[in-house]
């Protein structure tokens, strides 16, 4: 120990660098956390219960809140001034950038799905990308200990690549919505399963001073009685009630120092409150800052090798990733002018389509090679801008048929598997730098045939559904190239720092551990081998989990 | 595979649609806030100009404020309150559109420093002055002061999407958007979301309490029709 009072240092408040500050506190390892954006306290910031007529233009998205006014986005979004990136000619990147206290846990989705078996060993079933340096068997526990801690809605389907939970660890799920519980049904005609979703919002009392769900009010909010997981209301007051917790608040990391033995020693960041810049020891650093500002911190730091810290690999930057995203929306004749109740609900999906086709795809009858799962959104939803669209006339008339319409739209969101593609990757822009005087990501970005054929097929079977539910398409449906979303828009990025079996083609071991740095943990999405088309919060908080254990077990037998 | 295919407006109509019910419009793009109509013939006067700032990316959001200023003429204000209670008039016991302020809605929604919102600006404001230069050359004073007979005379040239006058294509789409955005604000007013039937915002304890019966009867006679049956288990 030197000038400090912490032993490590952890940058970014996310999902990875909450759950890592959460299991080192708890170990008895002081921690010190950086945090890019500003202090958030949902307690006292969540609009809850606010109507979108009490907001400016009726709390619809502006390009200064992209999804909204009351949206828990905090200085982020796509665009943020001061802070630019650029995307090599013929790319489209966005890349989605959340500067508060928590980040993005504090507006996700918080849809919660398991990778499986096949998703940790994807090159040993068909040849691409890579495999994880770690199977889902090793990972399980650490996926019960993680759903345990934060509470997950859902229920063990028992389906293939879909694993089950252990006994006692999911909470019950929200009972379906009309809407839902009629597209179940044409599923299950055609012979496509649709299940409970799995959630991160309590449905039961954890005894940890959160309460579950009272089924109002979009968790894209924030949910201050804890309900909709959040580190702002969990991870990270559990690891201040413990006393090891300090958290400096808008820190704008741009480098990772090393001494002479090539350890890691601290970070150096700029105070945005008075634009100085400050160096903070450690005797070891997790670095969380989400995959590509973790890949930019690192291409940005000196080092003896020219290409940035932790890179000898050459990887960092490299293997970026997206969820494949498309979606096909229909109206539905048998849900107009329907009984109305609330249907809120925990206002994300109560069930949702995963991929079913596994067995198909082995034997090689389909032209696409990895899955995929469809999202399932219609319900009655609080009207805001946009509700009067497409109308005809005006008065009574036109006003009873926007009635008779609403709620009777579904919306099908493909969510898939990308494969990781060497026209996909990050560097630092030789000649742009943000307003820190930090250099900037350069984004390089192509879609492959993958997962092109895998949009045409998740359009088909929207379609086939809608048709099943005695519905019309509604959604202009374009070619694939055209109908996929653009990489970084489904917010899923990952990849940038790769885990693998060795040095030679990978940044970091299973656990998150750089193979240059030993005492340089990355425990953010960057570290994953490849993108499953489960969303990748569970599995980030999962793999810090054990990575942060890891981190704790080799301090304790003085290996750093 | 078969696909349904509607007419084309049907669609475009529907696909708008989804995009409201799903929340999902497009966020509108910034601005700067130097255009407005001027000029020495407008019938409805010379709007001020649009003044004050985008709210941020950081707005207090336990106390909205709207930090630009309304920027409509009185003679403006007094034609879209007009129009405002053609597009909602008082229905089952719930006011008008005008007895409710959602012409002070719209004038929020031109005012404000965005893109789109701009661009609408232009368009409504060109469409307002249509709508009184037709009034008048047909004898009224004024849209805001003529007899309702005479408001939907002008009205119903750009109204219906099967009937628009030839050249009133660009009015028939700004009253397209005008009619979106009162529309929107009235389902988003306390009595027009009653109207509408949204039943939510509201907490309960204990377990979500699903479909009610009467709204699983409804759903199982829809499955029923198509040979469907009602799922076990969700």
């Amino acid at each position: 120990m030197t000038d400090h009072e912490h032993d490590v240092l952890v940058i970014g408040s996310g999902a990875g660098g909450s759950m890592a500050a959460y299991v080192l506190t708890q170990a008895g390892v002081k921690v010190h956390m950086l945090e890019a954006g500003r202090n958030y306290d949902p307690v006292e910031e969540t609009p809850i219960f606010s109507e979108n007529r009490d907001a400016p233009l009726l709390g619809t998205a502006t390009p200064d809140k992209d999804f909204g006014f009351y949206n828990a986005t905090i200085d982020g979004g796509w665009d943020i001034d001061g802070e630019p990136y650029s995307s090599a000619e013929g790319s489209e990147f966005k890349w989605w950038r959340t500067r508060m206290l928590g980040g993005r846990t504090n507006h996700w989705a918080r849809n919660s799905f398991r990778m499986g078996e096949y998703d940790f060993k994807p090159k040993s079933r068909d040849g691409l990308g890579f495999d994880w340096p770690i199977s889902y068997e090793e990972l399980a526990p650490w996926y019960d200990r993680t759903e345990k801690l934060i509470g997950v809605y859902g229920v063990n389907s028992g389906l293939s690549n879909h694993p089950d939970s252990g006994t006692g660890v999911l909470q019950p799920p929200p009972k379906a919505r009309v809407p839902e519980l009629f597209a179940a049904a044409a599923a299950a005609d055609i012979g496509i399963p649709c299940v409970p979703a799995r959630r991160a919002v309590l449905t039961r009392d954890p005894g940890d001073g959160r309460s579950p769900c009272f089924w109002a009010t979009d968790c894209g909010r924030g949910c201050n009685i804890g309900a909709a997981f959040q580190t702002t209301t969990s991870l990270l007051p559990w690891a201040r009630e413990t006393g090891r917790l300090s958290i400096t608040t808008d820190a704008m990391v741009y480098e990772i120092t090393t001494g002479e033995d090539g350890q890691a020693n601290g970070a150096r960041y700029i105070d945005k409150t008075t634009g100085e810049h400050r160096f903070i020891g450690a005797r070891a650093v997790v670095l969380a800052a989400s995959a590509a500002e973790s890949a930019r911190i690192l291409l940005n730091s000196n080092a003896k090798d020219t290409g940035g810290l932790a890179n000898s690999s050459g990887q960092i930057g490299r293997n970026l990733m997206d969820t494949v995203g498309s979606g096909i929306t229909g109206q539905i004749p048998g849900l107009e002018d329907r009984p109305r109740y609330n249907e809120d609900g925990a206002m994300g999906m109560h069930v949702y389509i995963p991929f079913w086709l596994y067995e198909e795809q082995a034997a090689g009858q389909l032209d696409f090679p990895r899955g995929y799962h469809l999202e399932i959104y219609s319900q009655f939803s609080a009207p805001g801008v946009g509700w009067g669209a497409g109308l005809d006339g005006y008065g009574r008339g036109a006003l009873e048929s926007a009635r008779r319409y609403y709620g009777s739209f579904i919306h099908f969101a493909q969510r898939g598997e990308m494969i990781p593609n060497e026209n996909c990757f990050a560097e630092i822009d030789a000649e742009q730098k943000d307003k820190f005087g930090i250099p900037v990501l350069k984004f390089h970005y192509k879609h492959s045939e993958h997962e092109y054929g895998q949009v045409a097929h998740a359009q088909q079977a929207s379609i086939e559904l809608i048709e099943r539910m005695g519905g019309r398409v509604v959604s202009d449906v374009k070619a694939p190239a055209d109908a996929i979303a653009a990489g970084g828009e489904i917010i899923h990025e990952i990849g940038t720092a790769r885990m693998g079996a060795s040095a030679a083609d990978s940044v970091t071991n299973s656990y998150g551990q750089t193979w240059d740095v030993p005492n340089l943990f990355i425990l953010d999405g960057a570290i994953f081998a490849s993108k499953a088309h489960k969303n990748p919060t569970l599995s980030i908080l999962t793999l810090a989990m054990r990575g942060a254990d890891h981190l704790v077990n080799e301090m304790k037998r003085g290996a750093l | 595979m078969s696909r349904l295919r509607l007419p084309e407006t049907d669609r475009r109509t529907t696909l708008k649609w989804l995009l409201a019910g799903l929340g999902a419009t497009p966020a509108l793009a910034a601005c700067s806030p130097s255009q407005t109509s001027t000029g020495p013939d407008l019938l409805l006067g010379v709007p001020n100009p649009v003044s004050g700032r985008p709210y941020g990316a950081d707005p207090d959001l336990m106390n909205p404020v709207t930090p630009w200023d309304l920027t409509m003429t009185p003679a403006q204000k007094d034609l879209v309150s007009a129009l405002v209670d053609l597009v909602v008039p008082p229905m089952d016991n719930a006011p008008s559109g005008s007895a409710l302020g959602l012409q002070n809605f719209v004038d929020e929604w031109v005012s404000s420093p965005y893109e789109q919102t701009q661009a609408d600006r232009e368009n409504l404001f060109a469409m307002f002055e249509w709508l009184e230069r037709d009034v008048r050359s047909a004898g009224g004073a004024s849209f805001a002061s003529a007899p309702e007979t005479q408001q939907t005379g002008a009205l119903d040239q750009i109204a219906w999407s099967d009937r628009v006058a030839d050249g009133l294509e660009p009015h028939a789409a700004a009253f397209d958007r005008f009619r979106n955005l009162v529309v929107s604000a009235y389902f988003a007013s306390e009595p027009g979301s009653a109207w509408l039937g949204y039943i939510g915002n509201q907490p309960s304890m204990g377990d979500y309490a699903g479909p009610t019966a009467e709204a699983l009867e409804h759903l199982q006679s829809a499955l029923n029709e198509l040979g469907l049956d009602m799922p076990e288990g969700l």
